[in-house]
């Protein structure tokens, strides 16, 4: 797994999205195409409006949807990853 | 067995009554004075109808809005449907904004300043979310003075015009601008005014460039014109554009002028300034009869307006049954200043470039027999 629970991720200044009941469309800058994000993926888009590390934005998601935090962070790790290696989000300093 | 002709026609007013009250509803759904949306959810028939104009028109993203908040109750099936198609459309819109995004950048590098005119700028400026506004293509306004520089520098990018220049020099001293396709089929409108013919020869084009509003696009600042003279290309464009203007359109007069503060005095007086009152008015009409919307002080002002005799003539060439680009380039020359300028205009469209006649009417007899035509029907009745 490429994802690193502490690392700290936001969205790239650049990215381009839109919101409606589908989710989120992000389409970020450079080449890549449109990506939808759907289910709780946008709440995971919202909070990345600030920066934060894997763990606490699990921890955030876990609270608002009553999961178990660890159970969250398998699921997002790889979105985030994706969302990373498209170019949507970046490392935050 | 087929349907008797009187059973089919029944069915078809059973269809297309409720579709047209419920395609004009929601093409003025969150509008002050919008006509109600049915209370419950439609028939697959009719349902299948507003969902094939809501595509033609482009207002998609206002019938799922519309749906989303509950205003229009739906079955799951429609709601997966139209759910669906806002995504798409969406999708379409952000490869578009990037567009504008490159577009701009190039042009600005060139040292040329733009103004992101219609759908991006609008979706961003002018409704709740730029979720609420679907578009098609890339608008910008350039200067007169650096619309061939725009236009070689996209051309330079790799982009194709789609018909070419009538008489060089014509573009940037009449014209109403270009069309350029990028090699990814995106379609870049370069708009130098408003509108072909005498309409778009009267505007103060300067204007456009000292009254602006920026907006945020991704990491970029981006301007677009200011409030007014949005409102007024909103009028220019359903009122003269094509010959029945999308919804969309007509919903942008309308969002334009109900939905946030316009200053209409302002917007008024600077018509008056172009000679486009006439514009404005037969946008509003349009626009207050297609929507269903309340009577209005603007749709009140719009509804008794009397046009001049230039704006009645002009307005001909965009509105008879005989309006084209010939009729509306022909009108033009009433809208142009100077013997001298006037002899220029006419020059460049008699003896226009062989490759613009052959893009534009297939061939000089052709044009010749058209441009006759046009004059007539500019002169209209005696």
């Amino acid at each position: 797994m490429t994802s690193s629970s502490g690392r700290r991720r936001i969205r790239a200044p650049g990215v381009l999205w839109r919101e409606g009941e589908f989710g989120v469309v992000v389409l970020p800058p450079g080449d890549s195409g449109p990506q939808t994000l759907s289910g709780s993926a946008p709440a995971l888009w919202h909070a990345l409006e600030q920066p934060h590390t894997d763990l606490a934005l699990a921890a955030d998601l876990a609270f608002q949807f009553g999961i178990e935090a660890h159970r969250v962070l398998a699921d997002i790790a790889p979105v985030l990853d994706e969302l990373t290696a498209c170019g949507a989000l970046i490392e935050a300093p | 067995m087929n349907a008797s002709p009187k059973t089919s026609s029944a069915q078809e007013a059973a269809v297309a009554g409720p579709a047209q009250a419920a395609t004009r509803a929601i093409a003025a759904y969150g509008l002050p004075g919008a006509a109600e949306l049915p209370t419950t959810p439609l028939d697959a028939d009719v349902w299948h109808r507003v969902f094939t104009d809501a595509t033609r028109e482009r207002t998609i993203p206002l019938l799922a809005i519309a749906v989303a908040d509950a205003g229009l109750p739906a079955t799951p099936d429609q709601k997966v449907e139209i759910t669906r198609a806002h995504e798409q459309a969406m999708r379409r819109c952000l490869v578009l904004d990037r567009a504008l995004l490159e577009t701009s950048a190039l042009l600005d590098a060139a040292g040329i300043e733009t103004r992101a005119l219609k759908g991006s700028a609008g979706a961003h400026l002018d409704y709740p979310d730029p979720s609420w506004r679907a578009y098609g293509d890339v608008d910008l306004l350039v200067g007169s003075d650096q619309l061939d520089d725009a236009i070689a520098a996209l051309i330079a990018a790799g982009g194709r015009r789609t018909v070419p220049e009538i008489h060089p020099g014509f573009d940037r001293r009449f014209g109403k601008g270009a069309c350029i396709v990028r090699p990814d089929a995106i379609q870049i409108d370069v708009h130098r005014t408003f509108a072909a013919g005498p309409f778009g020869l009267t505007i103060d084009l300067s204007k456009l460039f000292t009254d602006i509003t920026p907006f945020v696009l991704g990491d970029r600042m981006l301007s677009a014109l200011d409030r007014e003279s949005r409102f007024l290309h909103a009028c220019y464009h359903a009122a003269l554009g094509d010959s029945i203007p999308r919804l969309t359109a007509l919903r942008d007069v309308a969002q334009l002028s109900l939905a946030n503060p316009l200053e209409l005095d302002t917007a008024l007086d600077r018509a008056r300034a172009w000679r486009a009152e006439s514009v404005v008015a037969r946008a509003v009409t349009l626009s207050w009869d297609a929507l269903g919307l309340e009577p209005s002080p603007l749709s009140r002002w719009a509804g008794s307006y009397q046009p001049d005799r230039f704006e009645a003539r002009s307005l001909r060439a965009y509105t008879s049954d005989a309006r084209s680009y010939a009729t509306q380039t022909a009108a033009g020359v009433a809208a142009i200043p100077g013997l001298t300028a006037k002899a220029a205009y006419v020059r460049a469209l008699v003896f226009a470039d062989r490759g613009h006649v052959a893009a534009r009417d297939g061939g000089y007899t052709k044009r010749i027999r058209r441009g006759w035509r046009a004059l007539r029907n500019t002169a209209g009745p005696r």
